[in-house]
């Protein structure tokens, strides 16, 4: 081998130079993207993102996505901890929607933070309550942000968790009948993951996967429950008050079948064309609302159907009580989504002294107005000195959304309690949905549930709710969808 | 350039160019030959600085007081060679410190055998001893040899800078235990009975303690090889030097001239016995004296002629080496020349750097060559002294009369109380008993100094000391004269003894006188101020012979020694030397008389510095020019030669 001659102190220094320079190619770029991912990072899983720096992402509730969901979240977190202190084997399920909410958004606070303990009860339920069976259930609480802007990143993040240690197989919630949520919703379900849906109420969902089920009944049945009702009640004459906004499916199904179902031969009339508003127009809808209560003094309908969001609906309540015939009395009824008003909202809405009707998508009172209609051991956590109002005994759970998301868990977890006799993956616990008939269906706290080839419950009863002059919803009574009655168990 | 190496620049080139050559490439033992004071302690400070920084080298000086034994002369330089460079890796000597450990200490042991068997043992506990007390192996023979690494004379601060770090202590281990390795090169060794690797150590101790001096040499000569070896496989390496630098000062002493003979037997019997590569060391040796190896002094039956240092190179090697059969092919002898005047002006004004007080003596360059013929301790010793005494430094009568005395002078402040003379004697006859130095200041007066020699009764050993120690002027010239600079200071000794000055040169004159040199008789008068004598001759002469033969004759009976009295300039000493009676007309005689006292003091520096009689040397030989009919453009070519004087570069017969 020939001699090498290059002076040594200028070889070791070129080394040297060249070793700093390959380190620092390789550690620069690291660095950089360890302190961008830093300074993105909230948490495991959770990232910042958008220009408000929103932290969306999925957590085993060690990140706290807002202040008021601390409690609920840090009795998940130490849920999913057991489950790995005590080495139990495991399927994650999440729970999405949006928990860091904007006055974009229509669901509160209140309303999330009820989900995710109903969601909470029912993994406590599964786990080591009434209902343990195995594999256990690691609860996941995955953020799409406001309006659902980052869903794409959530859900790509749940995604990869099907493959990671979570081995997650189901995601429930999923959020209020929008387009996002929607296209995250078939996103997930070709992904191979099975879905259930606590509150999406929109009639028309398709999901050619087959994979997608939800607790709630659809806005139709709802329309057509509010119609039974009103009906029943002999009340002849109504308007249509709708949201025209494009991306609103919940207040266009809503508005149209009620349309179709209220005017029939019997003398039960629409006295006025459909009331229309422009939600997604900010600065105007409030003053299109503002003029309908001159209209409606001229029209004299005896109820006025409001298919909107329910925080529009105080706007349109705050209309009504300034109208200009203040002799004259108007019965308002609306849909599920009032649930999600903050009971400020509804002690201001009970301020204008209009008698609201709302058909919720469950109450805790359904079991005692009902006793057949719900399962009597999951309605028993919902009433005063059941476990929630131990866990949280400063939140009330009138609004039903904790039932809802409690039994859209639920469906998941006996869902993979069927699937468990073979793998448990998100295709085969989608498949158990649809075999949840007679002996296997879910005993939800808003009903027994089984579902049709669609994915809507079958049978589903629905409460027709009286805001009271509390601000307090009173279950009225347990309506029937389509006039039908609900099997019996 | 150190000062010292003004005049010596062919002693760098050659160095750097056996420096670069490959490592297996042939280098010559460069012998830097010459008196005392020659400046081959000065070259090797020059060399140390200039390669010192970038090559790993080594110095070691052989004529300390101190006994330097071969294994401990290999031991240091072996230490200072495995200084780290910034561009090479650390060199590593493993089969010599093998070998050193191995003859060390005696092994106990009662059979071969059982040496075998212990003797690894016992290296790695001896080994361990050392470093536990010293650091390293090696660095223990500072404490029995340290003496001798000592910087050479005149060492520039870088060169010092560079020697301490060669030789700073530190722990060097052998890199791991690599006895094994090392082990079976001795095991190898044709020298070595044993083939076995352990049993040929064992041997090696054998001879150190139970050996006879065959024994003892043999060991020298293992260990030299071990060394060489060691470099050989040292330089196959990347990173590592092509060569080493090892600087030999004083090498002719007993140890110096053992370890030369051992190195180029070393070399020898690799290269050409044995047919391997040349080993890698450069090496730069110095001598005073001529070594007893290569024959009579006289030069004869040493295939090499002395060369020059000035176009001392690889080529010049080459062309004139002895056939390589030979080992008298690895010596390439360098005679170390005197300085010109212009390189002894130069030196004065490199010393104005570090001494801005000599400013006004570099006037005096032209005397201080005259005076010392350029021998560079000389002029040291002349700038020292003018440093430290209260020189006049005004041109003129009061300078001259202080120079008058010049040889008999002591530094005003200096720590040495001798004279000039005295201290530069005492340097250059290093070594001369006091018996041989009283004779050599009288055989000093004739100027062959072997006429002198067997006519004063000392012999031809006395010549042939002088002749040994390169004190001879001019090697090779028809005369052998005493070098100017140590007959100049011991004709001053013999002007102190005006009876035997008077006796000697008398001796002198009747030898020539009876061998009928007419001319060397005059020479040897003048000396004694027979003035009217020399002038008759001159006188005689003058119409007989041809101008330029009698200007030749003229000028070498004018530069005779004289002793005249130390008080007084040219122009003092010239007028006591005038006749008695001044002659009433100008007459041929009395302008060859006083010709000749001029020529004489003045060719004398110490008589007139200042060549302050140039001109009336001039004028004598115009006069005398105008005495004569015939050739006289001779004369008129001297007179102006006189007048418009220009110091010859190096020293020729006027003074």
């Amino acid at each position: 081998m020939p001699r090498l001659e290059w002076p040594l102190h200028i070889v070791r220094r070129v080394v040297i130079g060249v070793i700093v320079v390959a380190v620092l190619a390789v550690a620069v770029p690291l660095t950089v993207d360890w302190i961008q991912e830093r300074r993105a990072r909230c948490g495991d899983g959770v990232v910042k993102m958008g220009d408000d720096h929103e932290c969306v992402g999925v957590t085993d509730g060690s990140f706290i996505f807002a202040d008021h969901l601390k409690s609920v979240e840090d009795k998940i977190k130490e849920e999913n901890d057991l489950l790995e202190e005590h080495g139990e084997k495991y399927v994650s399920v999440a729970y999405m929607t949006s928990f860091t909410l904007t006055d974009d958004d229509s669901n509160s606070e209140e309303s999330v933070r009820h989900e995710l303990e109903g969601a909470y009860l029912a993994q406590y339920r599964h786990n080591r309550g009434d209902r343990s069976s195995s594999p256990k259930i690691k609860l996941l609480i995955a953020n799409m942000g406001s309006v659902a802007a980052h869903w794409e990143h959530t859900v790509d993040e749940l995604i990869d968790r099907k493959t990671s240690h979570d081995k997650l197989v189901a995601v429930t919630g999923l959020g209020p009948s929008d387009e996002s949520n929607l296209t995250a919703l078939k996103r997930l379900s070709r992904n191979g993951l099975a879905l259930v849906a606590s509150t999406m109420t929109t009639t028309r969902i398709e999901d050619p996967e087959g994979r997608f089920v939800r607790v709630s009944p659809t806005n139709v049945d709802e329309a057509y429950a509010a119609s039974a009702y009103l009906k029943k009640q002999k009340v002849r004459t109504a308007v249509v008050v709708q949201d025209d906004a494009r991306k609103n499916y919940y207040a266009k199904t809503l508005g149209d079948a009620f349309t179709d179902v209220f005017q029939d031969a019997k003398g039960h009339e629409l006295v006025a064309d459909r009331m229309t508003y422009d939600s997604s127009v900010r600065k105007t809808w409030q003053n299109e609302l503002q003029y309908m209560s001159g209209q409606l003094c001229d029209q004299k309908p005896e109820a006025v159907f409001f298919a909107g969001r329910g925080k529009h609906l105080t706007r349109f309540l705050d209309a009504i009580a300034n109208r200009p015939c203040q002799d004259r009395e108007f019965m308002v009824i609306t849909g599920d989504d009032t649930t999600n008003l903050t009971a400020d909202d509804l002690a201001h809405a009970a301020e204008t002294g209009v008698r609201v009707l709302y058909t919720g998508l469950a109450h805790p009172d359904m079991w005692q107005k009902d006793r057949d209609s719900v399962s009597r051991l999951s309605a028993r956590h919902f009433q005063p000195g059941g476990s929630l109002a131990k866990w949280f005994p400063d939140d009330q759970h009138q609004d039903g959304q904790a039932i809802m998301a409690h039994d859209a868990v639920l469906t998941a977890a006996q869902g993979i309690r069927m699937a468990a006799l073979g793998d448990v993956t998100g295709e085969s616990v989608a498949r158990m949905f649809h075999q949840m008939n007679s002996g296997q269906r879910v005993p939800g706290a808003s009903g027994f549930l089984s579902f049709q080839d669609n994915g809507n419950p079958r049978d589903k009863v629905i409460p027709i709710l009286h805001l009271n002059a509390k601000g307090r919803s009173e279950l009225v009574e347990v309506s029937q969808p389509r006039g039908e009655p609900p099997a019996k168990q | 350039m150190g000062v010292g190496l003004r005049g010596r620049s062919g002693i760098i080139s050659l160095v750097g160019e056996c420096l670069r050559l490959e490592p297996a490439d042939e280098r010559p033992v460069i012998m830097l030959l010459g008196p005392r004071g020659s400046g081959a302690s000065d070259a090797h400070g020059a060399l140390m600085e200039k390669f010192g920084p970038e090559t790993p080298f080594a110095y070691v000086n052989l004529g300390g007081e101190q006994s330097l034994p071969a294994r401990y002369a290999l031991a240091l330089l072996a230490r200072q060679l495995e200084r780290k460079l910034p561009r090479y890796r650390r060199s590593h000597f493993p089969r010599l410190t093998l070998g050193l450990l191995a003859s060390d200490h005696q092994l106990r042991m009662t059979s071969l055998a059982e040496g075998r068997r212990n003797i690894r043992r016992e290296l790695d506990a001896f080994q361990e001893q050392a470093e536990a007390r010293y650091g390293d192996y090696l660095a223990a023979f500072f404490e029995v040899a340290g003496g001798a690494v000592g910087a050479p004379d005149g060492a520039s601060t870088a060169a010092l800078a560079l020697l301490r770090d060669a030789l700073r202590r530190g722990r060097r281990r052998l890199p791991g235990r690599k006895f094994t390795g090392s082990a079976a090169w001795y095991g190898g060794h044709p020298l070595l009975q044993s083939r076995d690797p352990w049993e040929a150590l064992v041997e090696l101790n054998l001879w150190r303690h139970e050996g006879d001096e065959d024994d003892q040499e043999r060991l020298d000569r293992v260990l030299i090889s071990a060394l060489l070896e060691d470099m050989r496989s040292n330089v196959r390496h990347s990173f590592m030097p092509r060569s080493y630098l090892l600087m030999l000062d004083n090498s002719h002493t007993e140890y110096g001239r053992g370890f030369l003979d051992l190195l180029i037997r070393a070399r020898h019997d690799d290269a050409v016995v044995a047919g391997a590569d040349c080993d890698p060391l450069t090496v730069v040796a110095s001598s005073n004296r001529w070594l007893p190896r290569w024959g009579p002094a006289t030069g004869d039956q040493w295939p090499w002629q002395l060369r020059g240092p000035d176009r001392a190179s690889l080529t010049d090697w080459r062309e004139y080496r002895p056939g390589r059969d030979s080992d008298d092919t690895w010596w390439y002898p360098l005679r170390l020349r005197d300085l010109n005047l212009d390189e002894v002006r130069i030196r004065i004004e490199l010393e104005l750097r570090h001494h801005p007080d000599l400013a006004p003596f570099t006037r005096l360059a032209p005397f201080i060559h005259r005076l010392t013929a350029g021998l560079p301790r000389a002029v040291s010793q002349v700038l020292e002294l003018f440093r430290h005494s209260a020189v006049p430094v005004e041109d003129g009568a009061e300078q001259d009369r202080w120079l008058r005395t010049l040889p008999d002078r002591t530094p005003r402040d200096g720590e040495d109380p001798r004279t000039l003379a005295e201290a530069a004697l005492d340097h250059l006859l290093h070594g001369f008993h006091p018996a041989q130095r009283a004779a050599l200041e009288e055989c000093a007066a004739a100027r062959d100094l072997s006429v002198g020699t067997r006519l004063l009764g000392t012999g031809d050993s006395l010549f042939g000391e002088v002749r040994g120690r390169w004190l001879l002027h001019s090697p090779g010239t028809v005369t052998p004269a005493l070098h100017p600079w140590p007959r100049r200071l011991l004709l001053w000794r013999l002007a102190a003894r005006p009876d035997d000055w008077d006796a000697v040169h008398e001796l002198l004159a009747e030898h020539f006188k009876s061998e009928g040199r007419t001319v060397q008789e005059m020479y040897h008068r003048l000396a004694t101020e027979r003035i009217d004598e020399v002038t008759g001759y001159l006188v005689a002469r003058f119409p007989a012979v041809p101008a330029a033969q009698w200007i030749s004759e003229f000028n070498t009976i004018t530069a005779a020694p004289n002793r005249l009295g130390p008080a007084g300039g040219p122009l003092e000493l010239l007028a006591g030397l005038a006749p008695d009676e001044l002659p009433e007309a100008v007459t041929t005689a009395s302008v060859i008389r006083e010709l000749i006292t001029v020529r004489w003091v003045w060719s004398d520096p110490l008589t007139d510095p200042a060549m302050r009689l140039n001109d009336m040397i001039a004028d004598g030989f115009n006069q005398l020019s105008r005495l004569r009919r015939t050739d006289i453009v001779a004369l008129f070519n001297e007179a102006e030669r006189y007048r418009h004087w220009r110091h010859p570069l190096t020293r020729t017969s006027e003074g």
